[in-house]
């Protein structure tokens, strides 16, 4: 099926990678399925873009390519309403926003995803992990905006 | 807002099957413990409502903004 998106126009998206998030994520509860599109300019960024929402998006990046030997503290209780398995294999994703000039990964609240059975949640950890861990420099033009 | 009183030791429950039990107090600090099913997420409000903000900040980025990942600009440096 196609949808469209306010960042990347039309995209042709095949039902098998749509995820489902129960329980939406933190401050959107009501968007429950995901399309995960790789950014053509550059493959570590995920934009997950909500099915349903044209201009609902997060960039999101893999934390282990910015945080040397990353590791999540998860309780197995946090995984269990979404059927995902504690000893299955997780898939971690930080999503990505702008603060003072810098891009930044949200690594307090981690989005966990379950490729195999296509769900995924955000979970908030239970160790000291960073709201805004930086991962880059924006240009001048877009810290003006984002200030 | 419905206040309730209670002492160390004691409950409330909310609907059918959460339970919050004053677990302990010492000054102006109160221990709580929560019972709750686990497809109820139980977060500290400051924790939870930041994580919200961050999300919406997030919701904000746009392609153009990622380029700078791999395209690191001299303004910064």
């Amino acid at each position: 099926m196609q949808i469209f998106t306010s960042r990347f126009g039309p995209v042709e998206v095949s039902a098998d990678n749509i995820f489902v998030f129960p329980g939406g994520l933190i401050g959107f509860p009501k968007t429950r399925h995901f399309v995960l599109l790789t950014d053509a300019r550059d493959a570590q960024v995920i934009w997950m873009q909500a099915i349903g929402d044209p201009r609902l998006a997060f960039a999101a990046v893999n934390p282990s390519a910015f945080v040397e030997n990353y590791q999540l503290c998860v309780a197995a209780s946090q995984l269990s309403p979404l059927g995902i398995r504690a000893n299955g294999t997780l898939h971690v994703l930080a999503l990505v926003s702008a603060h003072d000039g810098r891009l930044c990964m949200n690594l307090q609240a981690p989005v966990l995803l379950d490729r195999d059975r296509a769900v995924g949640c955000q979970i908030v950890t239970s160790d000291e992990q960073s709201l805004h861990h930086p991962i880059a420099a924006l240009p001048v033009r877009a810290y003006r905006k984002c200030a | 807002m419905l206040v309730l009183s209670r002492h160390r030791d004691e409950s409330i429950i909310i609907g059918d099957d959460v339970i919050v039990t004053i677990v302990d107090i010492r000054g102006d600090k109160v221990r709580l413990g929560i019972q709750a099913p686990q497809d109820i997420p139980v977060h500290r409000r400051e924790v939870y409502e930041a994580i919200q903000r961050e999300n919406r900040k997030a919701a904000q980025v746009q392609p153009d903004e990622m380029q700078s990942l791999t395209k690191p600009n001299k303004a910064n440096e």
